[in-house]
């Protein structure tokens, strides 16, 4: 594993999200919400969260596309790679942290009733999600726009996640 | 680079006319108008990679933050707590010439106070050189021609509007019982600004159409020229007694002003005294800082830090804390009725505060260094708490220019809203982010213009 876990991460975080990276982590952002992304994800990943870097670091050292790499982590690698990968997409968007186990559960002809149960990483993880940017929009109660915002149309969505397509 | 706005123009060549007496033969006099923010040849831009050294003491002002790589959060912050201090030098230096040293009234001492500019019946500021005016009430008050007047006794006074000001802040009441006096003031690219724009008035902000752009401070790269641009300066004062330690403090003779309420029925009054600075935020807008940089220092005094008192290493005397205070409820404000004139606060109150923010051991460091250049003098017993800059500031997604750090707040300006909530927490940028003109629109990261009649 690189010396350097966090940079692998956010890269492979970029491929999952569709977000770039420099949206994720931008260089001078005094924002610790990755930093608890990528201790959730380990902590509750464990030895699978270290073969999903590694499954990366390999795909990435055998320069493979994006599709190829899309393979390896969610068709080619098993369920257990492809569920932590599936809850550290989730992780970004919503803030919360879905247990790889329950979401396997749900992929069943009869997954369990209600929604899948989950837990707020932390309070910024909640506001500064990527759901709410990706809908040009703000967590509710919570918004870095300027007072009179809402007369204004939001900023384009590429503004939001540096993604040009 | 100088940039001109609105439409107004610089360099000295702008006039207007002053309209001789109608029926009069006297000859129409050109009045020049003062150049909002004039080219200057000075600008400190001392990179923060400097020796902390005597030099630095009469080094100037910065137009700007000059910045070095690498490109790091720890060590951007470095610079701009680097910016704070060579700013704290340049603008605490004495008001009649000379360095940073004496115990003397300081440049920003000079400046427009609010209340001057935006008047009770908005009628147009007097220049920039005028006399300060004083309240019916303090002339016949004993003090030297020309003491300032302090009148604020809460950083957000009644007249700042509910929608746009979302913390209720209270008083602070030091240890002998007095509430803290506070008072904003501007420098003079930024009071030009206002009057040359007419934005001292409801009137005039209704017909300003522009949207409201103070100047930046800017330097031209590989040189000292450039421009100061908009600055305005909050401080906090306490009222001093014989048993405090006056030489400890940067002092001033004031009018202490309490203006007439209602809800609660207040009194007008007015008394001479002398005060003690114990809090100084300096925001200063620039062109790499369109969100303005937000500089904020205390006395050494003021208050421990949280991690102090859970250790219980507690100094014998705080401003605003007393040690072994058992019972005493932490950061909260006294209670109501908030009336100036009794003093000392009713049964016995005091403030009892705590830094919740720790200072970083890289700020406490950069403190250390600077005020041991001031050794032998007032200044030597100030510290910085941090500096607010954006990190982003082209940001098209936040227009706050994603603020570092995230939070800041001074124990003697933001005493009641320290932390790490967002939207509740102090933050400069995101708070001042919500300021609006009395039109309701933005006001460029200030509220005076809220202020306006």
């Amino acid at each position: 594993m690189a010396s350097d876990p966090m940079t692998p991460f956010v890269n492979l975080s970029a491929l999952l999200t569709g977000i770039t990276a420099a949206k994720l982590v931008p260089p001078l952002s005094p924002s610790t919400v990755p930093q608890q992304i990528f201790d959730t994800a380990k902590t509750n990943g464990g030895a699978t969260f270290d073969q999903l870097l590694t499954i990366y670091a390999d795909a990435v050292a055998q320069r493979m596309t994006d599709a190829q790499i899309a393979n390896q982590v969610f068709v080619a690698n098993g369920p257990d790679v492809r569920y932590l990968a599936r809850s550290i997409m989730l992780a970004w968007y919503l803030g919360s942290w879905y247990d790889p186990k329950v979401l396997q559960a749900y992929d069943s002809p009869k997954p369990p009733p209600g929604p899948p149960s989950s837990v707020v990483i932390s309070s910024d993880a909640y506001t500064q999600g990527w759901v709410w940017n990706v809908a040009q929009a703000h967590a509710m109660g919570y918004s870095n726009f300027t007072f009179g915002y809402w007369a204004k149309n939001p900023p384009a969505l590429s503004d939001f996640t540096g993604a040009t397509s | 680079m100088k940039r001109m706005r609105n439409g107004l123009v610089g360099g000295g060549a702008a006039a207007v006319l002053t309209l001789a007496a109608s029926c009069s033969n006297t000859p129409v006099t050109p009045t020049p108008t003062p150049t909002i923010d004039p080219p200057v040849t000075n600008c400190n831009v001392t990179p923060p990679t400097t020796a902390i050294t005597p030099a630095l003491l009469a080094s100037g002002l910065p137009c700007d933050a000059t910045i070095v790589p690498p490109v790091t959060l720890p060590n951007f912050q470095h610079g701009f707590d680097y910016y704070s201090w060579l700013t704290f030098l340049a603008l605490n230096a004495p008001a009649s010439g000379g360095v940073i040293g004496k115990d003397a009234p300081a440049v920003w001492e000079r400046w427009k106070e609010l209340s001057e500019v935006m008047k009770p019946d908005g009628s147009r500021p007097a220049p920039w050189d005028a006399p300060r005016t004083i309240p019916t009430a303090c002339r016949g008050v004993g003090v030297p021609k020309g003491t300032r007047v302090l009148s604020m006794v809460g950083k957000t006074p009644d007249v700042l509007s509910a929608t746009v000001q979302p913390f209720d802040t209270g008083p602070l009441i030091d240890q002998h019982g007095r509430y803290v006096r506070y008072e904003i003031l501007m420098n003079r690219p930024m009071f030009e600004y206002i009057v040359q724009n007419d934005l001292y008035s409801k009137q005039g902000q209704s017909a300003f159409t522009a949207t409201v752009d103070f100047p930046e401070g800017d330097v031209v790269e590989g040189t000292t020229n450039g421009t100061i641009g908009a600055i305005m300066v909050k401080a906090s004062w306490m009222v001093l007694d014989k048993s405090d330690d006056a030489g400890a403090f940067h002092t001033t003779q004031a009018l202490v002003y309490t203006p007439p309420q209602d809800n609660p029925r207040i009194e007008e009054s007015c008394t001479g005294a002398t005060l003690g600075l114990v809090g100084l935020h300096v925001a200063h807008k620039t062109a790499g800082a369109p969100q303005w940089i937000w500089s904020t220092f205390e006395h050494v005094a003021n208050v421990p830090q949280r991690a102090d008192v859970d250790a219980g290493k507690l100094a014998p005397h705080y401003n605003f804390h007393r040690a072994n205070c058992s019972g005493c409820a932490v950061n909260e404000p006294p209670p109501r009725p908030w009336n100036p004139n009794v003093q000392p606060f009713p049964n016995g109150f005091t403030s009892q505060i705590v830094r919740e923010v720790p200072i970083t051991a890289d700020t406490d460091a950069l403190t250390k260094a600077f005020t041991g250049l001031l050794a032998g003098t007032v200044w030597r017993n100030y510290l910085l708490v941090s500096t607010q800059w954006p990190t982003e500031p082209q940001s098209p997604t936040d227009p706050n220019g994603v603020p570092a750090p995230a939070f800041l707040a001074n124990t003697t300006l933001e005493t009641y809203v320290q932390g790490t909530v967002p939207q509740a927490s102090s933050s400069c940028m995101n708070c001042h982010g919500n300021a609006a003109a009395t039109t309701g629109r933005t006001s460029d990261f200030t509220f005076i213009l809220e202020r306006a009649h």
